[in-house]
């Protein structure tokens, strides 16, 4: 069962049609007629060629038509639906197309037990939009999990080095030569204050006094790995030697 | 004429999804600009008067913003037979985020704990101090799940996300 324009009622299974208010006035379709305006239903917003018409409603049942006996249908179904009080368009006709119902006409199907339910959307460009969207939020989700998966992004350092079994790294590019230099001064603060242990990493950062002429200011981290494998950072010691006096 | 109910529904389903991935990415917006984080140092004064001050710093920017910094630990003289100092203060700011790495503190307060012996004139020379105006400047760089914090000149802690 199909409400058209909130107004019209059509009822597939007994090939009926009446309005809202008069509902024991229902006018009776040809079988022909209400196959036609229920394939129309079924697929508006979509030309329907007078060929996959002619397919539809006659060849599949083992019958033969004319374009005349499909033109006399469907203006009996505009005639019926005017005589209902139908105002609009009902169904286009599309030149040496076929016929259109329009896709902005409002229509509910009922279901079994009365209750309204949409009718199946049969347009593949919706479906692409929702599944778009869901993707787009899916990729979002999965992209922001990936970047904070854990670990570091070793772009955002540059390493100088190994003392023992742990990297040193500073937070821009060293030529080899002051890399080197670099290096034996970390190592220095690193013998002093905070040894590696293990499988530590260093971030050092030396004031250009330091690396010039050993007297200015510098600093080093020492940062231990957390135990399940992340590359997370479990704690840093922080050493902060000022300039000699 | 009506909208069709099946394009309604699916420009439904479009908006609220749109509305979700939005929502998310201002979440994660939100708690990008929060930092809370525990450091562990050790400074050398170098000055032939203190050994080292050391011990830990916590920080927490709320996105609200305001945020606070407690520093603990303790300063050893090299004189005075390494005299040991404690040191226990909180601070206080509002700040906003100028760019990626930099933000501006306004409002800085600092309270002494009851048990902080440790002079002023020190902890502000080796440990922090903020202008007469109550101002500072903090340059913070997100490094793994740490923040690399300090000023113009240089990373002075590197705090890890607690």
């Amino acid at each position: 069962m199909y409400i058209i324009e909130e107004d019209f009622f059509y009822d597939e299974a007994n090939n009926a049609i009446w309005h809202r208010l008069s509902e024991n006035e229902k006018t009776q379709l040809p079988l022909t007629a209400s196959r036609i305006l229920c394939l129309l239903l079924e697929n508006r917003g979509k030309v329907m060629s007078r060929e996959h018409i002619f397919d539809e409603i006659w060849s599949n049942y083992g019958a033969n038509a004319s374009n005349n006996t499909l033109n006399q249908y469907v203006s009996l179904l505009r005639k019926k639906f005017e005589q209902l009080g139908f105002q609009g368009e009902l169904i286009k006709t599309i030149t040496r197309a076929g016929f259109l119902m329009p896709e902005d006409l409002k229509v509910q199907q009922l279901g079994v037990v009365g209750k309204p339910v949409a009718i199946e959307n049969k347009k593949p460009g919706n479906k692409i939009i929702i599944i778009s969207a869901v993707c787009l939020l899916a990729i979002t989700i999965i992209g922001y999990a990936f970047i904070n998966r854990g670990g570091w992004d070793e772009d955002d350092v540059f390493k100088i080095g190994s003392v023992g079994r742990c990297n040193v790294y500073m937070l821009y590019q060293n030529s080899p030569e002051t890399a080197e230099v670099k290096l034996r001064l970390a190592k220095e603060m690193i013998d002093k204050y905070a040894p590696c242990i293990g499988n530590e990493v260093y971030i050092y950062h030396p004031s250009d006094e330091v690396v010039l002429n050993g007297q200015g200011a510098a600093f080093i981290t020492r940062c231990t790995y957390q135990k399940d494998g992340s590359q997370k950072f479990a704690g840093c010691y922080d050493v902060y030697e000022f300039p000699k006096v | 004429m009506f909208m069709n109910f099946q394009r309604f529904r699916t420009v439904f389903v479009v908006i609220i999804i749109l509305a979700i991935t939005l929502a998310f990415f201002v979440f994660l917006k939100k708690r990008d600009n929060r930092v809370d984080c525990v450091s562990t140092f050790y400074t050398v004064p170098n000055d032939g008067v203190w050994e080292y001050l050391k011990g830990t710093m916590s920080v927490t920017f709320s996105s609200n913003g305001q945020g606070n910094v407690m520093f603990s630990g303790e300063a050893r003289k090299t004189a005075e037979a390494g005299k040991i100092f404690s040191f226990e203060r909180f601070m206080h700011f509002s700040f906003e985020k100028t760019d990626q790495k930099n933000y501006e503190l306004r409002n800085v307060v600092v309270s002494k704990y009851k048990g902080d012996d440790l002079d002023d004139a020190v902890f502000s020379k080796y440990i922090y101090s903020h202008t007469s105006e109550q101002t500072d400047h903090l340059v913070v760089i997100k490094l793994n799940n740490g923040y690399l914090i300090g000023n113009m000149v240089g990373p002075r802690h590197l705090c890890v996300k607690r």
